[in-house]
């Protein structure tokens, strides 16, 4: 699906070429903003989003990267709007009590149980889980996307919109992070 | 127990080796492919013009709303002067 000739049936609107397009990426983007959201409506929408937008953006592109990284980038900016708008809601709505501290809102509560973990590891995924989507927002991205879809340092730097020492750091922090909030959660229940 | 506890760290950072990917619903890959036809299909039926006229509509019910306002605000300023220098005019009066 990264052949000229494929890419410009597309740029022409072909629905075939479209409907190949479906066939090679749904899957990966699906799964990438599944892992990301933590949520299979949330997801789905989401996937929807995203190829509405690369079929209505695939004449901006220019062909500088691979078509793959082209629609991650979309996909990723996608996850981002959907975590903006999840945190305005949070701010502006009843969900967050006025009481809640800091300390409270640090606390890990696993509510995501993946279907494609392994069953051994389902209660320690949870958990990580959990741990993941308090990241900050960068780190989360660089180290679900290594981590979890298996994509390179370098691609991810060329999806991100920046250097390869910087995905270093932002997985080498994402991982402390964790181990921090890891140690913390061992300590106020599995000990 | 440190080691317990960094052998559960350790343990739970690796927890998602061998993570399978989730299978896409044929329901989602269908709403995916009609993604062209619905585009077209909005692009036929609701010309350019009528969506430029209903974002004009917009702007102008906004236009109006924001002078509506201000004038109000305006007027309310203008009433309460004059009820304070009506209520205070006997102080210019001569005694």
């Amino acid at each position: 699906m990264e052949s000229q000739e494929e890419i410009n049936a597309l740029k022409q609107g072909s629905q075939l070429a479209f409907n190949q397009l479906i066939d090679t990426f749904s899957s990966k983007v699906y799964n990438l903003s599944f892992n990301l959201l933590q949520n299979q409506e949330d997801a789905e929408d989401v996937t929807q989003e995203i190829f509405t937008t690369v079929f209505t953006s695939i004449q901006q592109f220019k062909g500088d990267s691979k078509l793959s990284t082209w629609i991650y980038r979309i996909a990723v900016n996608k996850c981002k709007e959907h975590f903006r708008k999840k945190s305005r809601k949070k701010r502006f709505g009843f969900t967050i009590s006025i009481e809640q501290n800091d300390h409270a809102e640090n606390l890990l509560k696993p509510h995501f149980d993946h279907p494609g973990v392994l069953l051994e590891n389902k209660e320690r995924a949870n958990v990580l889980f959990a741990a993941i989507e308090q990241l900050p927002e960068n780190q989360k991205l660089a180290f679900s996307m290594h981590k979890l879809e298996g994509i390179p340092y370098e691609e991810i730097a060329v999806i991100l919109e920046t250097s390869l020492s910087s995905v270093e750091s932002l997985i080498f922090r994402a991982r402390q992070n964790l181990k921090q909030k890891l140690a913390r959660y061992y300590d106020e229940n599995e000990r | 127990m440190e080691t317990k506890k960094d052998n559960w760290m350790n343990a739970t950072l690796e927890s998602t080796e061998g993570l399978r990917p989730v299978a896409l619903s044929e329901q989602l890959k269908s709403r995916l492919k009609n993604i062209p036809s619905e585009i077209t299909v909005f692009e036929k039926t609701i010309p350019l013009s009528a969506v430029w006229l209903v974002a004009a509509s917009i702007a102008l019910l906004i236009t109006v709303n924001v002078v509506a306002v201000r004038t109000v605000k305006k007027t309310k300023k203008q009433q309460e002067t004059t009820i304070y220098s009506d209520y205070f005019s006997y102080l210019e009066q001569d005694l």
